[in-house]
């Protein structure tokens, strides 16, 4: 096991600089300039304010300079979002809300998402069944700002429930954006479970514990569910990845001073640093989730072999 | 199974109500891209401030003097000498002074001058007397502050993008500091505490309204040294002057307070306590926070200042942000058909800018026939600049197909194909596609292929020259015609299209030389070149003058905003009948 994850430690560094390699020069050939106003500038002027951020160092020098600078964890300081400012203390500073709305949602999308599954699963094609489809399938398809700005107009501003918008009511201000988040693991969660459950159902060995005499309730809870779960473990990559996208938008409607919202700004006004140390930040992020979702499939399931035959 | 109807049935509607929810949800890429103003970068969904003109004048001021409002970016920096970007002037606007300030009708005023500055006789030597006043910490302001914080604003170690352009070529010595020159070389002495003497390069008509801009206000040499690398990083390790003082904004955070600045100065005529700015960067996130009465303010861009526009709590506010067609004479080294100046006329005229006003944009725009804005400046004795020339131009298609029909027998074509390059907002399609539309209606053998790009990359393809019409936009720097005019001399950075005129070059060069000093003459030299840019050359064809709507709770007062540096001043704003 321990070779595994030192095996899966080096891929995922490799990975990250190859991320990190790739971000760079795509980023590079993004048009316009990070200087605001460089539009206005004479060609020296511009130069001057250029040498400043080192932006007029040769490619291959800015990248070096960068990657040696990155090796030593340090993400240089923001051209023009927050001139100045240290790109770690600015994600720092932002990483707060995010993370909480980010495992809020997860967490109620998954946890409702598995309840609705198993309904289904166990009313099949009846009106249950259907409407669980129904709520899948507008969870997938919804974008999350158009069902952000619903929750908003509706739960916020008609019914005044909750804040509008805005980060100033602790919780309450973290519910909406949570719900709107939560759609997207919720229909995940939902579609999976229930065609892993009605697949469990039809096995053999449910069966026989339907002949042993276990009640309803016992097969569905020991028997079916727990192996139904497994793999939705293997979805849960792709879920943390759905709340990231969402984030990006769901935080920018709900006025919240996470990192998605403020990843999309840096990108329209050329941050070369904040655009890399976020998408860095973001990479170490879901290379994380995904190590960790394939150590507990290992645990969980031993059909699943890790380390080749030995172990 | 008798189900299957129903379930068909119901995915229909769920697929329909879908596409329903998608075309309603379009709104989110408002942001500035659909002003593609290449002066003020990407900043019309901030919160647009207020309007005085709509702001009816309130009973008395109630007791409690807050003021909710939302901004549409973050602050991207506090440092006056760094700032570039009108979210960060404005507040430096309420939150610190210079020598001079915008006043209610947009006239500088000495502010912490105390009283106006001694002229030399030449125009070159200006004199400030400082008033008596402190910063936020109680020390003394003094002319030292001034030189200071000018130099640093030239200092290529510190890479003020904003130093050089205002002051180079204005201040005497600025370019060469700001290239590394000898900082004791540059034309600002602190004489005295009191006493501060600037020497400029060529006299400068306007020089006192550049006084209350950003980047000429003082900083503590004291406070900025010992702060070092933290200075302004957030509101904490800053020094105020001005009628508010910044509090809670950490640096990075999408809110920050303004609160009364008890060491102002004129702080007997601030009556607003605090004002509370959260960013909110969704037009229809802003105006469900103005519904739920949490915000006392909100912008409304794009489509939604149609949607508002009968709205009794609807502001308007008229800006001097200019948007035309540049026509390009040279692509890639070849001359295009818009070389000849009467296809150049035709186009010009060719298309309807009142519809385009009413029903394309609506919201309170202006056409435009002119280069330099109307109420922007005044003479003297208050007269509009607008009023020498009036209109240049305008919209005449029987005029247009003759001058269309002679420029293309002097070109020797019956056809011709024009690319029109514009920004990629919802809005900008829907103009330039009506521009298409009426240009192709009118000029018979006319096709324009339009190419809708993102802001950056219009920049680009305009400093390649790389475009034959563009639909391009400029705000102002300084409150003076000069800085419209001055765009369209021969190899000017904003020329990029190959006009030149010889003429039209002599007169802005008089106007910035020799004409200096004689105000009636000089503003008669910039209309002729307006003129002659326009009327005689139709270098650009002008489209609109910009207004922008925001709604506005009938209780906020007096919020007055300016046409170039920051917004927005707060200082003489009140609530009255809120309770």
């Amino acid at each position: 096991m321990a070779r595994y994850i030192g095996k899966r430690i080096i891929y995922m560094v490799i990975t990250l600089a190859l991320i990190a390699t790739f971000t760079f020069f795509l980023m590079k050939i993004l048009p316009g300039s990070p200087i605001a106003s460089a539009d206005k500038l004479s060609p020296e002027q511009r130069a001057v304010v250029e040498a400043r951020y080192g932006l007029n160092d040769p490619l291959p020098v800015q990248y070096f300079n960068y990657m040696f600078g990155l090796v030593q964890g340090d993400l240089g300081v923001s051209i023009n979002q927050f001139k100045g400012a240290n790109v770690t203390d600015v994600i720092l500073s932002r990483m707060g809300p995010s993370a909480q709305i980010g495992f809020q949602g997860m967490v109620l999308g998954t946890v409702l998402g598995i309840l609705l599954g198993m309904i289904a699963a166990l009313r099949q094609n009846s009106w249950v069944d259907y409407s669980s489809t129904v709520v899948a399938i507008i969870g997938i398809s919804i974008p999350s700002f158009v069902f952000a700005s619903m929750l908003q107009y509706f739960l916020g501003l008609k019914l005044g429930w909750f804040p509008v918008a805005l980060w100033k009511d602790g919780f309450m201000s973290s519910v909406l954006p949570s719900i709107a988040l939560a759609m997207f693991p919720l229909a995940t969660a939902a579609r999976f479970i229930r065609t892993e459950m009605i697949e469990v159902l039809g096995s053999d060995y449910i069966t026989l514990a339907k002949a042993k005499g276990a009640s309803g309730s016992e097969i569905a809870f020991k028997h079916a569910f727990r192996n139904a779960l497994i793999p939705l473990i293997t979805v849960l990559g792709p879920m943390a990845v759905g709340i990231l996208t969402g984030s990006l938008v769901v935080e920018q409607i709900f006025a919240i001073p996470g990192i998605g919202e403020q990843f999309v700004k840096s990108i329209m006004v050329n941050d070369f640093s904040i655009i890399m140390g976020t998408t860095i930040f973001f990479s170490v992020f879901l290379i994380l989730v995904i190590l960790i979702v394939d150590i507990m499939y290992g645990i969980i399931d031993p059909r699943i072999r890790l380390s080749g035959g030995k172990s | 199974m008798k189900n299957s109807k129903l379930f068909w049935l119901l995915g229909l509607v769920l697929v329909l109500s879908i596409f329903l929810a998608a075309c309603g949800g379009g709104e989110e890429t408002d942001g500035g891209t659909e002003t593609p103003d290449s002066s003020e970068t990407d900043t019309s969904n901030t919160d647009d401030g207020g309007d005085d003109a709509a702001s009816t004048e309130g009973g008395e001021p109630d007791a409690e003097q807050v003021l909710n409002l939302v901004e549409g970016a973050e602050i991207p920096s506090m440092d006056s000498a760094i700032a570039e970007d009108s979210v960060a002037f404005n507040i430096l606007n309420n939150v610190n002074e210079g020598l001079f300030r915008l006043n209610e009708e947009n006239v500088a005023e000495p502010a912490l001058a105390e009283g106006e500055p001694e002229v030399s006789e030449d125009g070159l030597t200006y004199t400030f007397k400082l008033r008596d006043a402190n910063w936020s910490d109680g020390t003394p302001i003094t002319a030292q502050d001034f030189e200071f914080a000018w130099k640093r604003a030239l200092d290529p170690e510190v890479g003020s993008p904003y130093g050089p352009y205002m002051m180079a070529g204005t201040i005497k010595g600025a370019t060469e500091v700001s290239e590394g020159g000898d900082p004791s070389e540059l034309g600002v002495v602190a004489e005295d505490e009191k006493t501060l003497v600037v020497t400029l390069e060529r006299p400068t008509p306007y020089f006192m309204s550049l006084m209350a801009f950003g980047t000429f206000y003082p900083q503590n040499e004291a406070f900025v040294t010992d702060k070092g690398d933290d200075y302004a990083s957030n509101s904490d390790n800053l020094l105020y002057n001005g009628p508010f003082m910044l509090t809670n904004w950490d640096g990075t955070g999408l809110t920050w307070t303004m609160e009364k600045n008890p060491e102002y100065w004129d702080a007997e005529t601030v009556q607003l306590e605090t004002i509370n700015v959260d960013v909110v960067k969704e037009t229809s996130t802003a105006l469900n926070l103005y519904q739920s009465g949490e915000k006392d303010r909100a912008g409304l861009s794009g489509e939604f200042a149609m949607q508002y526009a009968d709205d009794p709590e609807v502001v308007k506010e008229l800006e001097p942000t200019l948007f035309y067609l540049k026509f390009n004479q040279e692509r890639n080294g070849e001359e295009t058909p818009l070389a000849n100046v009467n296809i150049r006329k035709a186009i010009s005229m060719a298309f309807n800018k009142q519809d385009l006003v009413d029903v394309v944009l609506a919201n309170g725009s202006l056409p435009a026939n002119y280069l330099v804005p109307t109420e922007f400046t005044f003479s003297e004795d208050g007269e509009d600049f607008r009023e020498i020339n009036g209109d240049l131009t305008g919209f005449d298609a029987a005029q247009a197909q003759e001058f269309w029909a002679t420029g293309l027998e002097e070109i020797g074509e019956t056809e011709v194909t024009l690319e029109l390059l514009g920004g990629d907002s919802e809005l900008a399609g829907k103009m330039d596609a009506y521009l298409k539309e009426q240009l192709e209606t009118n000029l018979e053998g006319l096709t324009v292929n339009l190419k809708a790009v993102p802001f950056n990359v219009r920049l680009e393809l305009d400093e390649a020259q790389d475009y034959d019409i563009q639909n391009a936009g400029w705000g102002p720097d300084y409150q003076d015609p000069m800085t419209f005019v001055d765009l369209f001399v021969t190899g000017a950075s904003h020329n990029l299209m190959s006009y030149s005129n010889e003429e039209f070059d002599s007169l802005v060069e008089q106007a910035k030389g020799e004409l200096a000093q004689d105000p009636a003459a000089r503003w008669e030299a910039m209309a002729e070149a307006e003129r002659i840019l326009i009327e005689e050359d139709a270098a650009i064809a002008p489209i609109y003058q910009r207004a922008t709507m925001a709604l506005q709770k009938p209780y906020v007062q007096n919020i007055i905003s300016h046409p170039f540096g920051g917004d927005y001043s707060y200082k003489w704003a009140y609530i009255s009948g809120k309770e």
